[in-house]
């Protein structure tokens, strides 16, 4: 008989079931450090493969969150990104006591930077690369900031690699382990890669935002830093916010107090060691 | 004496949340009821201003009326 995975992702808890053999075998790949035995959790998930006529004929897998099932059925090959991605909405819907913002967190000790962006940023690219290079993976997904602060506290997951990024991270870390790549996604191919020892050891140590980078990928820039002001560094960061109309004026106090304590740039780049070099000489090393 | 923020706070609409910029940049406005957010370029001094002219003509300022952040009188 096949029993759940339980994870320990603080600040929630995870308890997956799946009857795809491949699921299983990434999760306990990518999510060694956080299996727990404690029976106790906040989100139950199944990841199944179809029945019927579907066993055969272009087989799919189904993503059930308690009772309900949110998205329609994807491929099987692509069932262990439809799980991760599901886990983001099972966060990023029901967690009123956070405001939460689409956007990549990291730190030096304990001073956090967010970096807010859309899809093909290369978002997902840059957080690989510091969070092997000396930094502390918080989050690749999604900031969870405490009410009426300026702190974030960490949700230590895979971060979500695409297309040419894969190839790359695969170079840069040779000893990190990765996910099988789901093909033909919405987002091309997906690829997940577990976040390094020492975030993991310290994802439950809380840290203070100091600054907010929105980051672009550019083949043409090396790298091209603009300063931000407050009202249009937090137009943006209002846009890239999952729940912020709908916790009210906590959430609005939240943001203020966030962007009256932090220097906010926009930087284009195609160099990530550049990218490094200016995070921590100029952006944390002045505040 | 009685500050701009106070005398652009006579001016709010019904929820509505405000705050300006210690960078000066601006002022931020916040919908309680829609989850509206709107930045405007502008102090809130000046804001006051341009609703005390006889017939503001401000794009920012015309903008936030119209969308029920700001009263018209």
């Amino acid at each position: 008989m096949d029993y759940p995975i339980a994870l320990s992702l603080p600040p929630f808890q995870f308890s997956i079931n799946t009857n795809i053999g491949f699921v299983k075998e990434n999760l306990r790949a990518i999510y060694a450090p956080a299996i727990t035995t404690d029976g106790v959790c906040d989100y139950e998930i199944n990841v199944l493969s179809t029945g019927g006529v579907r066993k055969v004929v272009k087989p799919q897998a189904r993503f059930i969150l308690g009772q309900k099932e949110p998205f329609k059925p994807l491929p099987l090959e692509q069932a262990y990104a439809l799980l991760e991605w599901g886990m983001n909405f099972a966060v990023a819907s029901n967690e009123l006591q956070y405001v939460i913002i689409h956007s990549a967190v990291l730190a030096k000790g304990n001073q956090a930077i967010l970096f807010p962006a859309p899809p093909g940023s290369g978002k997902s690219t840059l957080t690989s690369y510091l969070a092997f290079n000396g930094w502390r993976l918080l989050s690749d997904e999604m900031a969870l900031l405490l009410p009426g602060t300026n702190r974030v506290i960490p949700f230590v997951r895979p971060i979500c690699l695409k297309n040419r990024s894969i190839e790359l991270a695969k170079e840069w870390f040779p000893h990190a382990a990765f996910s099988s790549i789901a093909t033909g996604t919405h987002k091309g191919n997906v690829a997940h890669l577990a976040p390094p020892a020492e975030s993991w050891a310290l994802n439950t140590q809380e840290a203070e935002i100091k600054a907010i980078v929105f980051p672009n990928f550019r083949e043409s820039e090396q790298l091209s830093i603009y300063q931000l002001d407050k009202t249009q560094a937090f137009m943006q960061l209002a846009q890239n916010a999952f729940n912020f109309g709908v916790i009210g004026k906590t959430g609005f106090d939240t943001l203020v107090q966030v962007m009256e304590h932090a220097d906010c740039w926009e930087i284009f780049h195609n160099d990530l060691e550049l990218v490094k070099i200016f995070l921590e000489e100029d952006v944390l090393g002045n505040v | 004496m009685v500050s701009s923020l106070e005398q652009l706070s006579l001016w709010l609409g019904e929820g509505v949340c405000i705050h300006p910029f210690s960078d000066l940049s601006g002022t931020i406005f916040f919908n309680v009821f829609t989850g509206e957010t709107i930045g405007v370029a502008l102090q809130e001094s000046e804001i006051v201003a341009k609703l005390a002219e006889p017939t503001p003509t401000d794009k920012s300022v015309l903008l936030l009326v119209r969308k029920g952040f700001l009263k018209k009188s």
